[in-house]
Parts: structure tokens; sequence; C-alpha cells
């Protein structure tokens, strides 16, 4: 379910739409500023059951396309086969159009499958294929952030867990670079090859994607929760 | 709904506080110098809304009463939180608290987000505007 809230008025809920799917986790407005993108993860949450799915087999994790209007499904492009158990979470969209997705992988670790996939209206959902080799074990099956690089080509998948951050050109379908940084998540573009980078540790990085650092600051004993927001160039 | 230390925690120009039912919005402005937002644990065990500058140093904070998140992986634990939205370059974020037993979704850059299910104590919040500078798109 998608709720829709009049941000000018106190947040006062004005209606709903479908989500098309269980779970969703994260809905991004696309850029022609009609058609939502929504990541549902597969299973339906269930609070009073903490943070442990109620379903793994039943999971239909998805990628939906849909008026933001109307709530008309545009497109559905369901996960199937052996990655059917990888929950859909966040998404970002990039220079083509194209949605692109990090995923949190439900089943056991040594079936992990790629973490990161794209999809769009008209295509279905396709997961990476690394010459370099599978990528998803190395990411201990969760990514929790995704960002896009200003200039809509290099994604940046964050894997707290593995303690790594994944570039990706999303053009040339290759790994750019891997970055380590502990228990980093928060993740947000600085430009067109650059990203800023939040630690659990209390760590913010910028960093080339291709590996080259930039300035580094630690606040002492605090945590930064998984997501960073860029408001403004400065 | 804000306590007296989050308000004297503020020290913000311009602040407005709303409160409305189970939840309070604070809108302001003036933001110079800020250039990433993100939610935080500090030192002291007390969570907050965090302002980082370019060098991604806290510049400012505002108090939160429960666990600050963007992320709507809170969604799965039926406990009060908290979410942030940025207003974009030139403003201040607007915070909406949950109510006890309510959780907030993501507050994504489109003035829609998700909840799981309609039926749930599951509140939903969103940004007033833009928090990210959108990725070029076709």
């Amino acid at each position: 379910m998608i709720g829709i809230y009049d941000v000018t008025a106190g947040f006062r809920r004005t209606g709903e739409l479908p989500s098309h799917g269980a779970g969703p986790h994260e809905a991004i407005l696309l850029g022609d500023g009609r058609t939502l993108a929504i990541a549902n993860g597969g299973f339906a949450n269930e609070p009073s059951a903490g943070r442990e799915p109620v379903d793994l087999a039943a999971m239909q994790p998805s990628i939906v396309f849909m008026d933001a209007k109307t709530g008309a499904l545009i497109a559905k492009h369901d996960l199937k086969g052996d990655a059917r158990m990888l929950s859909l979470r966040h998404l970002v969209s990039n220079a083509k159009g194209e949605v692109w997705f990090g995923g949190q992988w439900q089943g056991s670790l040594e079936q992990t499958p790629e973490l990161i996939g794209s999809a769009s209206r008209d295509r279905e959902i396709r997961l990476i294929s690394p010459s370099e080799g599978a990528q998803g074990l190395a990411l201990k099956g969760y990514i929790g952030s995704v960002a896009m690089s200003a200039d809509g080509r290099i994604l940046a998948a964050s894997a707290p867990r593995a303690g790594r951050i994944l570039y990706w050109d999303t053009e040339a379908g290759r790994a750019v670079h891997t970055c380590m940084i502990e228990d980093g998540c928060g993740i947000a573009p600085v430009s067109a090859d650059a990203f800023a980078m939040s630690s659990g540790r209390g760590v913010v990085r910028i960093e080339g994607a291709s590996g080259a650092l930039g300035p580094s600051t630690t606040a002492p004993d605090t945590e930064f929760d998984n997501h960073l927001r860029l408001v403004q160039h400065i | 709904m804000l306590d007296r230390r989050q308000v004297l925690g503020l020290g913000l120009l311009s602040l407005v506080a709303v409160t409305s039912g189970s939840k309070a919005l604070l809108a302001a402005n003036a933001l110079p110098g800020v250039a990433y937002l993100s939610c935080a644990r500090l030192p002291d065990g007390t969570f907050a809304v965090v302002m980082l500058d370019k060098a991604g140093s806290i510049v400012r904070s505002i108090p939160l009463s429960a666990r600050g998140t963007t992320s709507p992986s809170t969604t799965r634990r039926a406990r009060p939180s908290s979410s942030v939205a940025g207003q974009g370059s030139s403003r201040l974020p607007s915070i909406s608290m949950a109510a006890p037993r309510r959780t907030f979704s993501h507050p994504n850059r489109t003035a829609i987000s998700t909840a799981t299910a309609p039926s749930r104590p599951t509140a939903v919040c969103s940004t007033r505007a833009r928090t990210t500078p959108k990725p070029a798109q076709a």
C-alpha cells in the first residue's frame, strides 16, 4: 500500500494507492514526474514478529512501475527462480530511465545471489553479472543503501555487514571499484564520480568511484544511521 | 509531540513548531553551510537529526525522542521512530515524530512514500521538497 500525504498540511493523509506487491519498501518518482517505481520486498511485514520475515517460501519480490496519480499498474517485474528470496529494498534511477536496486538476501548465506540489479518499464529484472566474480557473498547478502552518481552512470551500493561499498558502472556493466569502510551504509552522490559515505562508527568520507580518496572525518562515539542525504552542494 | 528538551535543543532561527495529533512537524528557514543530512545516535546515547558540512563535520543537530532514520526498515519494528525529511537547499528539515506504536516509512524524494499495510499502526511521512539532486533522467 502506498500512503499519500499532504506535506503542506501537516502530513494529512489524503489517500492511498496499491503497491501491486507485498512489502513495499521504497518508492521513487521517475523523471517524467508521473511514474512511481516501487521496490516490493516480497513479504508482508508483521510488526509483532519483529524483524523476522513471515513466510520466506512465499516471497514474491518485485519492481513495479505505477501511475502515481491513478495507481494504475504500468509494469510489474517479479524476481523469480533462485533469487526469489532476494528482498528488493532500495531504488535509484539512472540517465536511461532504468531503475537500479539493492536487495537483502533472506536465504542461506552460501546461496547468496547477486544483490544488485535493474529493470525498466519494458525490461524484466536483470541482476548484475560481474566479470570479476560473484559479489553477493562478498557483500554478505545485504545492501543497505544505493545512490547514483550525479551524471547518472555510476551506482554506489553499500554493504554495511561486509564493510564494503561497491561502485558499478551501469553503462559498461562492470564493477569500477570496491572500497572498505567499517559499518558504512549511508551514501550520497557528490559529483559525477564521487560519493559521500557515512558509517555506524561516526565516519564521513568523500571518495571517488575510482577509489580516489577525499576528505574524511570522524565524530567520536557517534553512530550514523543507514542513510545519508545530500542537501545541497556547497 | 515535542518535549521541552527538544525545543530547547533546537537552537535554530526561524523555527516553527506545529503539532498535529500524533505528529510534530518542524520547519525552519536558513541552512547555511549544511551539505548533508542524516540521523545519528550521539555519544550520550540520545538520538538526533544531524546536519553535516561538506567535510562531514556535524554543524547542527536536532534532538529526537526516538531513533531517527530515513530507512523504511523500521516499519518492521513496532516501535516509535522518527523520520526526517530535508527540504532542499535553503531550509532546515521537517521532522515528523511518530506516536507510540507507529513507525514511519521512507521519506523519499517525492511526496509519496510507502507503508506496509493500511490497517496496521504504520505511519508514513515524506518530504516537503526534493532532498537530493535529481540524477540525470531520461
